[in-house]
């Protein structure tokens, strides 16, 4: 078995949701030791999130938060107890990250600052992940995934012009915080060993999606360039979602220099002269007669035929895969993409593997654990507690 | 002295358009050396076309002056701090320059379609004899193996390829794209993650490595919950427009003035007899309202008490409004409001940029975080078209003038396009 690329670090893993998380999540997949450190009884907010294998809430099995925290090791401390927050404090003088998303100055307040815990342990790396930053005017503000998708100009931007607009179907304001976040604490590991000094990294999911809308605001800073939604439809064309006999296929013309491939297997009709150009495509009425050849077309074909068409002639065709068809994908099966994993409580599924390939420091796919799964471990194994000081602690926590 | 966190990392760089660079970019912010590759044949699309129409190009001041190439606003955003070099791969002598740079260098990174850097041949295989501990990083679409791994994509075939285009939509509607089109930063942000841990590992094993890098793995990871989900259940959840799966009310609002909207998210019960009390309207959180399951069930009615109430607001002050009781609230900003944001301009995330001749300073995102002992930011603006062809290969390399010169002869090397260099995407 190779090694992972950061096997040897130890991150401290003590936010919850799903930024941080998953910014521990890539910490472990690539082989470091992530001990997440969880409030007693309830753990991790993820935990309630499912989707369960069943329908009732079960802490140890939600999908959310068995993705987020694969390959990690549960620790339950009480950080409103003196004992807990000393056992997250030699915690951290042992470890090299501390991963934390706790409301502005929470960690202050406990006793758990950057400079404390940097007192103990001057090359930590410290990670502090918020919808709004440490200060300034939002920091006080609660945030939310559409909250922060809005702000953004992407929520502006996206949905039909009639409507309301429209969020991403899946949390990608927090994802990219975490992808952030973990950039960012990389960059503050190298600096430490090139200084010998560690630091605080702040992260906010605000200034993580701005990141995303980079281009926009050049538009917009340089030439006074506003987006507006247009639903499906793109400033090139045909360049977007149509419906097909079986579902939705993304049929995108581009590289546009392949356009003339389209009346060959699609219909003689689309190499009319007036649709030759992009600037010609985009015409309203040239819009309307190629979706009105290109429509029945769709409807009498599958998506994976018309996105094999498309491919087979140098066209980037796609469809909108659903879950069921990402997990059953024949190009992400050759690749060893997932793994079975045997979980005690959830029970067996098919895991999903890192978002890249590394040939000599392959992911690990490990599960997510149980609530306090590792306080003896940790607790005893790492910091020396006694068991019965273990057995105590978890007591107290039950109480 | 402010110590870079990648300082002494060389980067090659030959990827294109936006995932690639939005990488590099990151790392070249961190302060690695990245040297960029194009040729004069074949511009980086970004930098636009060599004689660019009424088109909808972004200059400085809408002026794409004499050489368009050097001032286009989105390839300042995405190659500043950068090194500019102009190498055609497609001759002998490009090649081998290019193995010689690849030998003085930690990392190499591309995104073109399979198979063309073997046809180059410039294959890991070969970049590795060249320097054993080499990083690669090769980000076709669908990696470097399996039945699609020849498939072309834009980001726009990869956020419907990955499952995110199915979730999203409104209720009971047909799938939709992302406007801001965000599957390439996704990738980028993947790509230097890639980077940095190789690195990192190489720190201790003296080992580098080939990264194979799907864009199809990298953006699926975002419905990582659901392909789990569904591999427990055997079922998937359906679109729902702007609404959580636990909170309720949750949605976007109209506001006074037009098209001016502001989410809201309603997270506990409390936060909603708040809200009540805020429209004046208490006896909506009474009875089976006071709780979620009633208002996930009666959302559509809550919908409307709410929009009625927003519809003569103002979206940025009620947000204020809002978020000083605690309930999540943000205004849905224009991308020129986005731009003004108080938070960004608080954090000084908007940063001048320089350009080239008179174009001008001006404001570009910079970093999305901070360290609180490395600050990093605008270091040097994107190189002009081969702009660093001499400090690469003469002060780097040492080659002599004389052959230098000749490059320049034969277009191996240069510093102005070829006329049908740069429109590979109008």
């Amino acid at each position: 078995m190779s090694d992972g690329a950061l096997d040897n670090l130890r991150v401290l893993d003590v936010s919850q949701g799903i930024a941080g998380p998953y910014c521990g999540r890539l910490f472990a997949g690539m082989g470091a030791e992530v001990i997440k450190v969880e409030p007693p009884g309830v753990g991790d907010v993820s935990r309630k999130a499912g989707p369960f294998p069943d329908d009732g809430v079960d802490l140890n099995s939600g999908g959310r938060f068995l993705y987020l925290n694969a390959g990690k090791k549960s620790v339950t401390l009480d950080l409103d107890a003196d004992e807990g927050r000393a056992a997250l404090r030699r915690l951290a003088a042992r470890s090299d990250v501390l991963i934390e998303s706790f409301p502005p100055g929470a960690m202050d307040g406990m006793g758990l600052g950057v400079d404390a815990l940097r007192a103990d342990n001057p090359m930590l790396v410290v990670t502090s992940v918020t919808f709004f930053g440490q200060d300034g005017p939002y920091s006080g503000y609660k945030g939310e995934e559409i909250v922060t998708y809005a702000l953004s100009g992407a929520m502006f931007i996206s949905g039909e012009p009639d409507r309301e607009p429209l969020m991403s179907g899946v949390p990608i304001t927090q994802f990219v915080t975490g992808q952030t976040a973990f950039v960012a604490t990389m960059g503050a590991l190298f600096h430490a060993q090139a200084t010998g000094s560690g630091q605080r990294v702040e992260v906010s999911v605000h200034r993580a999606m701005a990141d995303l809308m980079e281009n926009h605001f050049v538009g917009s800073n340089l030439v006074g360039r506003n987006m507006v939604r247009t639903g499906n439809r793109h400033m090139n064309h045909p360049w977007g979602p149509y419906p097909c006999k079986d579902g939705y296929v993304a049929v995108i013309c581009g590289p546009p220099t392949n356009w003339p491939a389209v009346a060959e297997f699609i219909d003689p009709r689309l190499g009319d002269p007036k649709f030759a150009t992009v600037a010609d495509r985009v015409k309203p009425e040239n819009r309307d007669a190629i979706d009105a050849i290109l429509g029945p077309w769709l409807m009498e074909r599958t998506k994976e035929e018309i996105c094999r068409l498309g491919q087979e002639h140098g066209l980037a065709f796609g469809y909108m895969a659903t879950p069921e068809d990402v997990v059953n994908s024949a190009q992400l099966d050759f690749r060893g993409y997932f793994e079975d994993l045997e979980h005690p409580t959830a029970g067996r599924f098919s895991s999903p593997g890192g978002p890249f390939q590394m040939l000599e420091t392959p992911w690990k796919n490990a599960r997510a654990p149980l609530l306090g799964e590792h306080n003896a471990e940790v607790l005893s194994g790492l910091l020396g507690l006694s068991r019965q000081d273990v057995a105590r602690m978890e007591g107290a926590e039950t109480d | 002295m402010n110590v870079l966190p990648l300082e002494g990392i060389r980067i090659i760089d030959l990827s294109m358009i936006w995932a690639g660079p939005h990488c590099t970019r990151l790392l070249g912010d961190m302060g690695a050396e990245v040297i960029k590759v194009e040729s004069v044949t074949r511009l980086d699309p970004t930098r636009g076309p060599v004689r660019p129409g009424n088109g909808r190009r972004i200059y400085p001041g809408g002026d794409p002056g004499e050489k368009p190439y050097n001032r286009s606003g989105g390839f300042h955003q995405l190659h500043r701090n950068k090194l500019g070099i102009t190498l055609n791969l497609k001759t002998e002598a490009g090649v081998s320059l290019f193995k010689r740079l690849a030998s003085v260098s930690d990392v190499v990174i591309e995104n073109f379609s399979l198979g063309v850097m073997r046809a180059f041949g410039l294959d890991y295989e070969t970049l590795k004899a060249e320097r054993p501990d080499i990083i690669v990083v090769s980000m076709p679409a669908f990696g470097n193996t399996g039945p699609d791994r020849s498939f072309v994509g834009f980001g726009v075939t990869i956020e419907p390829m990955a499952g995110v285009s199915h979730l999203t939509g409104y209720e009971g509607a047909y799938p939709m794209r992302s406007g801001g089109n965000h599957a390439d930063p996704v990738n980028g942000l993947h790509a230097a993650s890639a980077v940095l841990a190789a690195l990192w590992s190489r720190r201790s094993t003296g080992k580098g490595q080939f990264i194979d890098f799907s864009h199809l793995e990298s953006m699926a990871s975002l419905i990582g919950e659901d392909m789990i989900g569904y591999s427990l259940s055997g079922k998937y959840r359906d679109r729902s427009g702007n609404r959580h799966a636990s909170a309720a009310p949750q949605g976007c609002y109209r506001c006074d003035g037009d098209d001016e909207w502001i989410a809201i998210s309603v997270g506990s019960d409390e936060e909603w007899e708040r809200l009540c009390g805020l429209m004046g309207r208490p006896e909506l959180a009474e009875g089976e309202l006071a709780g979620y399951a009633g208002r996930q069930r009666r959302h559509d009615e809550l919908d409307a008490a709410i929009g009625e109430w927003t519809a003569s607001r103002n979206k940025h002050e009620l947000m204020g409004l809002l978020q000083c009781e605690g309930i999540a609230a943000g205004a849905v900003q224009r991308i020129n409001e986005a731009s003004k944001d108080p938070q960004h301009e608080h954090e000084g995330y908007f940063q001048l940029q320089q350009y080239p001749g008179d174009a001008g300073s001006h404001l570009h995102p910079g970093l999305p975080f901070t360290l609180s002992e490395a600050p990093m930011g605008f270091r040097a603006p994107a190189p002009d078209l081969g702009q660093h062809n001499w400090r690469a290969l003469h002060e780097l390399l040492g080659l002599p003038r004389d052959e230098f010169d000749v490059l320049e002869r034969q277009r191996v090397i240069g510093r102005t396009p070829e006329e049908a260099a740069g429109n590979a995407l109008s």
